[in-house]
């Protein structure tokens, strides 16, 4: 905000706090000096703050405007580096509509380069941003392969089996590697074996995951929730639920498929049908679960709406893909029964946690 | 001249007259909009500023670091706006709820996921094929009519493709797990199996694609699997593509959420012919990215970027809406539209497509009934 407009906004507010907050259009204005909560200096010793040339748009109404910060500013994926996200949208669009645009690249290896590792550890993470999980960690010297990116100085690599994100700070050419950087460190170690320790899960999540995949195949069955331990009898659904057919023994809903998953209220056999709670429960009470922000999601929790006598729910598995979907397993209905799936979410839905967990 | 007033009253009434009248100068003479120089448009990629030299890695402590992920940081190029437009909107095609011809199929689980048409197809004649996969069928449109439609066996399709010699093929990833191609008849020519090579399970795939060599389906919103040649015969070999091939045939595109919270997404492009990177640019969309929703080029080298944002309030994701951002051929953006709300509960598969010129169609399912909304690019 220029010192002629900050002046004048403050000897209104001086005269009359009301007639400033009235004016509408001045507010709407992207501010040149005023550092929008991205530019915040970020607690580094790195050299990373680039001053941006800002610019100002005029900003129409229901409009898109492009706007320039420091790349330094998209690089904080951790939230101990950027602050909550609940402080990141408002002073960049303060009528929501702000899109910024920036190169964000050193050229980038050819498809398919090898490349190594030249940190001690490296973080291969399962999306862009610290905020993502650790896939593994590369060891000093480890080769990877390059599948894409770069995103905002992530690199998109294939380390043997795990292919995730990592920061190409630490990535280089095999004919750039000096092997003398690793000083100490293990012998390097091919894509084919990575190093570093395998995801792994709590007990109870892993338990709830081996409970969901033995459900996948089963049949959609409207207000049930069981299914066999050898994958025989799946049942079969037709028609539009509630008013199906379905046909077998075993199947669950959604809401039934989650309780069986989440043990709730209390354990008990995949075989034996139980139909404990609905959408409706999960939405609007929190008997053996709570609401938690969708921002904070872990595998094992669940996300579910319930609208009007409409609702589902679907077990949370991991939040890998680059385009926002989810991996999870659901009862979605007659027609595919109990799936494995991506998919989106829409922004009705909620993300609820079991307890315990 | 006469002495300043000592009386406390008359010296607050006169300072609060003489700041109403500096705001009031203010107030009139602020202008509407800054009146600084057009400012130019972003230079191409390659006249970026260069990249800040990259942290070197720490050096072996005592006690360990946590391993290194902050990535490196490069310069941003000049600032750039583009023409911001609500797009002119046409509604192509409107059908109510129903199964009839020109109706389209709408389910509101109880119990289940809610499901409306997930996808659509343009065919290089600027026919529309809409999948309406709870009516069983994929309907074709003709000019916004009903020309005919295609059986399909189940109700678990949720990608269809026109291929462009008029033959259609539909993706059912998992109910059975296959892609079944259509001859320009309509009739059923061709199944093939999802699962094979790197697609280790149906519900792995992300989109169906035609090209001029064959049928791809897309693995996690990453590479492209082939899945037949141009004939229609299954691909062993089941050969990659790095990103989904431009309409132009020059590119492949790719697309990430750099960082939700903050709203911005990595666009990328690659030569088809080299596989070398062309571009990549990131973009901020104002509000946090619930998910993508398009990535297309169309045959003039134009890059289309689609997505749904929301404000984050409390925990909760509130405002949805969809933008849809165009890209030059040096992946400079040129062009934003904003589209409605997508409904807050369906999935969206593809709901949205461009045609060969670069226009973009939209699935709007409202209360009544299904419309298809043509938008428009400024210029």
């Amino acid at each position: 905000m220029g010192p002629f407009r900050r002046g004048a906004c403050l000897a209104l507010l001086l005269a009359s706090a009301a007639a400033c907050g009235d004016q509408g259009p001045l507010i709407e204005t992207v501010d040149d000096d005023v550092p929008a909560v991205v530019d915040r200096p970020r607690v580094s010793d790195a050299p990373r703050a680039v001053d941006a040339p800002v610019v100002a748009p005029p900003r129409d109404a229901g409009a898109v405007v492009v706007r320039d910060v420091p790349v330094a500013a998209m690089d904080a994926g951790a939230p101990d580096a950027g602050g909550t996200s609940d402080d990141l949208t408002p002073d960049l669009t303060p009528d929501g509509g702000a899109a910024t645009v920036m190169d964000v690249e050193p050229p980038a290896p050819t498809m398919g380069a090898t490349l190594r590792v030249t940190a001690t550890s490296l973080n291969l993470r399962s999306g862009v941003g610290t905020s993502h999980a650790i896939l593994t960690v590369l060891s000093c010297g480890t080769r990877v392969t390059f599948v894409g990116g770069p995103t905002t100085g992530w690199w998109n690599v294939r380390a043997g089996t795990f292919t995730g994100w990592a920061s190409g700070a630490y990535l280089v050419t095999e004919t750039a590697f000096d092997a003398s950087v690793c000083g100490g460190a293990p012998t390097p170690i091919d894509a084919g074996t990575p190093t570093g320790p395998t995801p792994t899960m709590p007990g109870e999540v892993s338990q709830m995951f081996t409970l969901a995949r033995s459900a996948v195949g089963y049949s959609y069955y409207w207000g049930h929730g069981s299914w066999g331990t050898d994958g025989r009898d799946r049942g079969s659904c037709s028609g539009s639920c509630p008013s199906c057919t379905h046909t077998g023994r075993y199947g669950a809903d959604c809401s039934g498929f989650v309780a069986k998953v989440w043990q709730i209220p209390s354990p008990s056999p995949v075989t034996t049908d139980r139909h404990p709670y609905s959408t409706y429960n999960f939405v609007n009470s929190a008997t053996h679960w709570s609401r938690v922000n969708r921002a904070s999601l872990r595998p094992g929790d669940a996300l579910t709406y319930n609208t009007n006598g409409a609702g589902h729910i679907v077990l949370y598995e991991s939040g890998s893909d680059p385009w926002g979907s989810v991996w999870v397993y659901e009862a979605r209905g007659c027609a595919t029964g109990i799936v494995h799936n991506l998919r989106t979410i829409g922004s009705n839905y909620v993300a609820i946690r079991r307890e315990g967990l | 001249m006469s002495p300043p007033s000592t009386d406390p009253t008359a010296r607050r009434t006169a300072l609060l007259v003489a700041l109403l009248t500096a705001a009031a100068v203010a107030w009139i003479t602020w202008p509407d909009k800054p009146t600084g120089p057009t400012v130019p448009p972003a230079p191409p990629v390659a006249a970026s500023p260069p990249a800040l030299p990259a942290p070197a890695p720490s050096p072996p402590v005592v006690i360990a670091p946590p391993p290194p992920d902050v990535p490196p940081v490069a310069a941003p190029a000049a600032p750039l706006v583009a023409p911001s437009d609500a797009g002119a909107a046409r509604t192509v095609l409107r059908g109510p709820w129903g199964d009839g011809p020109g109706h389209f199929g709408r389910r509101a689980a109880n119990e289940g996921s809610p499901e409306a048409p997930t996808s659509l197809a343009i065919d290089g004649r600027g026919d529309v094929a809409v999948l309406d996969q709870v009516n069983r069928r994929v309907q074709r449109f003709r000019d916004g009519r009903f020309v005919g439609s295609l059986p399909l066996p189940n109700e678990a399709a949720q990608d269809v493709a026109a291929l462009a010699d008029g033959r259609t093929a539909v993706l059912d990833r998992l109910g059975d797990g296959t892609v079944t191609l259509f001859d320009a008849a309509g009739r059923p020519a061709r199944t093939v199996p999802l699962v094979g090579g790197p697609i280790a399970e149906g519900g792995a795939v992300t989109g169906l694609f035609a090209t001029a060599d064959g049928l791809y389906a897309e693995r996690e919103h990453r590479e492209l699997v082939r899945l037949t040649d141009a004939r229609g015969e299954p691909d062993p070999a089941r050969s990659t593509l790095w990103g989904r091939p431009t309409r132009d045939g020059l590119s492949m595109l790719r697309a990430a959420i750099a960082d939700r919270a903050r709203g911005t997404v990595t666009v990328s492009a690659a030569s088809r012919a080299t596989g070398a990177m062309d571009w990549s640019r990131t973009v901020a969309l104002g509000g946090v990215v619930l998910h993508l929703t398009l990535l297309d080029g169309d045959r003039h080298g134009r890059a289309y970027l689609g997505a749904v944002v929301a404000r984050e309030r409390g925990g909760a994701l509130v405002d949805p809406r969809g933008v849809v951002v165009r890209f030059d051929r040096a992946g400079v953006p040129d062009g934003t539209l904003e589209l409605p709300a997508p409904p807050e509960a369906d999935e969206l598969f593809r709901p949205l497509a461009i045609d060969d010129e670069g226009r973009v169609f939209a699935l709007s399912p409202g209360p009544d009934g299904l419309s298809l909304v043509e938008y428009s690019f400024p210029g």
